[in-house]
């Protein structure tokens, strides 16, 4: 606590934070007061290595209500959904539900992670589009040019060993998927 | 046994392995499968971050279809797809207002969907006590002599949910199944640690320190080989290894198999109907130097 507690200035503080967090998990949120912080997350966590904040520090960040550097964590985008944390957690803390929540949160708001939006937005436009998932047709909504080029005669060994389609992989019912989406999301607006 | 069948979108690119060798040891296991027509994508976790209402009413829509064809129970070969099913049942019971607005989704493509399918994995139907017992009697080339890192990743088995079949912390389903085949299961410390999935798409250098990880761990365990039951699991062991290799500067070559290609090879069937050849791995030369392939 004693590097990063330093770098916390008031603007970065909102008071609410915790208590928006808890409704937005319903039932689930209830248990977030109840984290001691032992640290078991953070060593099951298989991505902690790579992260700014462990998991264990985001809890604590969220008792804090620094909500700042919580939505603006590598933490919350690095976690692979992989469930360890929530599995273990001697408190019952559902924290991959927590960090799903603080990405819904980050991607809401303009201030936060403009760069992790894409993913999100792409791969939906392709399950839209499609009404299946393609990995070529998201990996080439992402990632740029040179990147592209770069991985060319990758992409050239994938498509000879079966394991990539050059055209699209569309299901029959791509529009009725597009209706589910426009109902379902219609609803949404509505509602705000 | 009979179930409908969900192959998930995998199964058209990087799993198209998984799909051919699950419809071959199904069929010459008695298992009989129904696809389930014009099925979409389930969402998977990426739409449940976005919209949560949205991935319920995309895998609604396959299970209504299951129902639709008098199907209720629905078998899938992705762990991603199984998980995110099951979500969505456990939504729908739990919530009644995500229910009304996926009721209302449905009923936009004339369909309708009680919540009552239940959602099983393919390792899940290929291991209960029978499929063993009928497997055991089958086997026509037992896999002597391979030591296999049995691999579960996370989807498989977390969450827990009510009626998840195996153990979080400790499954067992594979260990059995290597056993059965007449291979042999080493101890493997990372049979539940996350491989990063779709990680690699966003953060390569941290996605394959997490496969690098995995791959040494199974060599290190004295492993020829890993297999899983997860279609995203392979395309990172798998496709990504040489890069693993080259990044880390290391020579690992370690094959990585589906446990339905393993079902398969033991019933004799042959690698190209397996697909062992969509590998970027080739497991050929580990299987002739066991003399599991001529």
């Amino acid at each position: 606590m004693n590097t990063w507690s330093r770098k916390i200035t008031p603007d970065m503080m909102d008071p609410n934070f915790e208590t928006t967090l808890r409704k937005k998990l319903g039932e689930k949120g209830e248990k977030i007061p109840l984290c001691f912080q032992c640290g078991v997350c953070s060593g099951s966590c298989p991505v902690a290595f790579a992260m700014d904040f462990t998991p264990r520090q985001i809890m604590e960040l969220i008792k804090l209500g620094v909500k700042d550097l919580v939505l603006n964590s590598s933490t919350i985008w690095l976690c692979a959904a992989c469930y360890s944390c929530s599995v273990r957690c001697p408190q019952g803390v559902d924290l991959k539900q927590v960090m799903d929540t603080l990405k819904e949160m980050a991607l809401e708001d303009p201030k936060y992670s403009v760069a992790e939006k894409a993913f999100y937005e792409k791969f939906i436009e392709v399950v839209r589009k499609n009404g299946r998932m393609d990995e070529v047709a998201l990996y080439v909504k992402l990632m740029p040019k040179s990147t592209i080029m770069r991985n060319l005669g990758f992409g050239l060994k994938l498509y000879q060993k079966g394991k990539i389609h050059l055209s699209p992989t569309k299901s029959n019912s791509a529009d009725q998927v597009a209706k589910i989406f426009e109902k379902v999301l219609a609803k949404e607006v509505q509602q705000q | 046994m009979k179930y409908a069948y969900y192959p998930g979108c995998s199964a058209d690119t990087s799993g198209k392995e998984y799909d051919k060798s699950f419809r071959l040891v199904a069929e010459a296991l008695g298992v009989k499968l129904v696809d389930v027509p014009e099925w979409n994508c389930c969402g998977s976790h990426v739409t449940y971050v976005f919209n949560p209402t949205l991935a319920a009413a995309l895998s609604a829509r396959n299970l209504g279809l299951v129902e639709k064809i008098g199907e209720e129970i629905v078998v899938t070969t992705c762990s991603g797809c199984y998980q995110t099913l099951k979500r969505s049942n456990q939504l729908l019971k739990h919530d009644g207002e995500a229910q009304n607005r996926v009721k209302n989704a449905l009923e936009a493509v004339n369909l309708s969907y009680s919540g009552n399918v239940k959602v099983r994995h393919a390792l899940e139907v290929l291991t209960t006590d029978e499929s063993l017992a009928t497997l055991s009697q089958k086997v026509s080339k037992p896999l002597k002599g391979l030591k296999v890192a049995p691999y579960y990743g996370c989807a498989l088995v977390r969450p827990k949910f009510e009626d998840s079949f195996d153990d979080p912390e400790n499954p067992q389903s594979l260990d059995r199944l290597i056993k059965v085949l007449g291979a042999e299961p080493v101890p493997y410390s990372d049979k539940v640690r996350c491989c990063g999935g779709v990680l690699i798409m966003k953060r390569e250098d941290v996605g394959l320190e997490m496969i690098r990880r995995l791959l040494v761990d199974a060599k290190q365990a004295g492993a020829d080989c890993i297999v899983t039951p997860c279609a995203l699991c392979h395309l990172n062991l798998d496709i990504m290894q040489p890069k693993v290799e080259q990044s880390f500067k290391l020579k690992i070559n370690m094959p990585i198999f589906f446990f339905t290609q393993l079902i398969g090879l033991a019933l004799s069937l042959k690698p190209s109907q397996l697909g062992l050849d969509n590998h970027m791995v080739p497991p050929v030369t580990l299987l002739q130097s066991k003399g599991i392939l001529i």
